[in-house]
């Protein structure tokens, strides 16, 4: 059997033992169901096409993870782009997501992007910080970095929502 | 675990739940890849093609029956690994109406076997209403749930270029082995691997040694063959030619 028919399967499994997971970070980041949905058939398809270039010197599943945020990345910026009216920045935070949240998930929305992918990989898909920081492409102690000023930036939202 | 981070974990629990499998379709992930001509899993099972192999030895066989196949005692087989759990539990959530096979109970390995080198396992589940689904690691599965397909077989494939894999199940409990006739009228023996209750049933995998499965070499007529050689029931597969296209494994 050729590597890539092994590889092939290899990923089929991840997709129907994660498919929730991947959907619910997909989704956290592109704003809606439908678009993450699109996003990780897009990043699973692209991982099909190019699975010669994983080289395996890391996880299948983390190299998966990274081309499913950077699908989810990629239709939020093509949504954005596609909503670029008036109305519809005046109804979008300046991450891109509807204001019609609140309390936590909008804290979280509204952090830098990498601190939001973070908690979304930390949270949503219940990765370790060696698997983030591979599908991020940073270091271990970057993650621990990153995450420590996300939860700092939303305890300080807590308090002054408590004041 | 900070109190912030014990207030993001039940928010975003709280806010975005877990979603349920309803959209998952690995069919439609092959066909943006450009490769759904190439990676082709096939069932002719009714309710499900959710998640094939050389016939198999067991992990817990035991004699019973007096009859000659290898019997498998249900609540002495392996559990099944967790994500197979899960996938098997996950069949009912968003089926449609009257389509949820009902997964009840745990699911089990009850065949170990090889395919072109890789190792697989068949689970099998029961269902509440006497049936059961079956899942061939890597290459697919299905259910019955009422108990309504005497002889079941699935033909399932990794690529088009093989390796092809039958496997399925039989009802009767005097069947001794399954025969399988191509198209170009050879036929072969499969055993069968029988599960004890509430399974009941006997179960086969089988590589079609063709890679690239010409109409000749296609998997015809399977029948259920009792010890004195005579045939219990029978179950076709359409040819090529007449196959649907490969199923959406969406639930």
């Amino acid at each position: 059997m050729k590597r890539s028919d092994l590889l092939t399967g290899e990923l089929e499994d991840l997709y129907r033992a994660r498919y929730r997971h991947f959907l619910r970070v997909a989704t956290a980041i592109v704003g809606d169901e439908t678009s993450g949905h699109d996003a990780v058939q897009d990043g699973f398809a692209q991982a099909l096409r190019e699975q010669g270039s994983f080289r395996g010197d890391g996880p299948l599943e983390a190299w998966v993870w990274r081309t499913i945020v950077n699908a989810a990345l990629a239709a939020r910026r093509r949504e954005l782009a596609r909503r670029a009216s008036p109305e519809a920045i005046d109804a979008a935070d300046s991450n891109g997501h509807a204001t019609d949240d609140s309390g936590v998930r909008a804290w979280v929305a509204a952090l830098p992007e990498r601190q939001r992918l973070t908690v979304y990989l930390r949270y949503y898909a219940d990765l370790d910080y060696r698997s983030i920081s591979e599908v991020l492409g940073i270091e271990v102690g970057t993650v621990s970095a990153t995450l420590s000023s996300a939860h700092q930036a939303l305890r300080r939202s807590l308090e002054e929502v408590k004041q | 675990m900070t109190d912030v981070e014990q207030l993001i974990i039940s928010e975003l629990e709280r806010m975005s739940p877990l979603p349920d499998a309803t959209r998952a379709n690995w069919a439609d992930v092959l066909q943006r890849a450009g490769v759904a001509r190439r990676q082709v899993r096939l069932s002719r099972r009714p309710i499900l093609a959710f998640a094939g192999a050389l016939v198999v030895c067991l992990a817990i066989a035991v004699p019973a029956f007096g009859l000659s196949q290898d019997v498998v005692s249900w609540f002495s087989a392996p559990a099944a690994p967790g994500p197979a759990q899960e996938g098997f539990h996950s069949l009912d959530v968003g089926a449609p109406a009257g389509m949820a096979p009902g997964v009840s109970g745990t699911a089990r390995s009850v065949m170990d076997t090889a395919v072109a080198g890789k190792d697989v396992h068949l689970w099998v589940a029961p269902t509440k209403s006497g049936g059961f689904c079956l899942y061939l690691e890597t290459y697919g599965g299905g259910c019955d749930r009422d108990r309504s397909l005497t002889v079941s077989p699935g033909l399932a494939a990794h690529t088009m270029s093989g390796p092809w894999v039958v496997f399925g199940d039989v009802l009767p409990a005097k069947a001794d082995h399954l025969q399988v006739t191509f198209a170009n009228g050879e036929s072969v023996s499969v055993p069968l691997t029988f599960v004890s209750d509430p399974i009941n049933a006997g179960f086969f995998v089988y590589q079609v040694p063709s890679s690239d499965l010409a109409a000749s070499d296609w998997p015809a007529t399977f029948a259920a063959v009792g010890s004195d050689g005579t045939t219990l029931a029978t179950a076709t597969l359409s040819g090529l030619a007449s196959v649907p296209a490969p199923l959406a494994d969406s639930k």
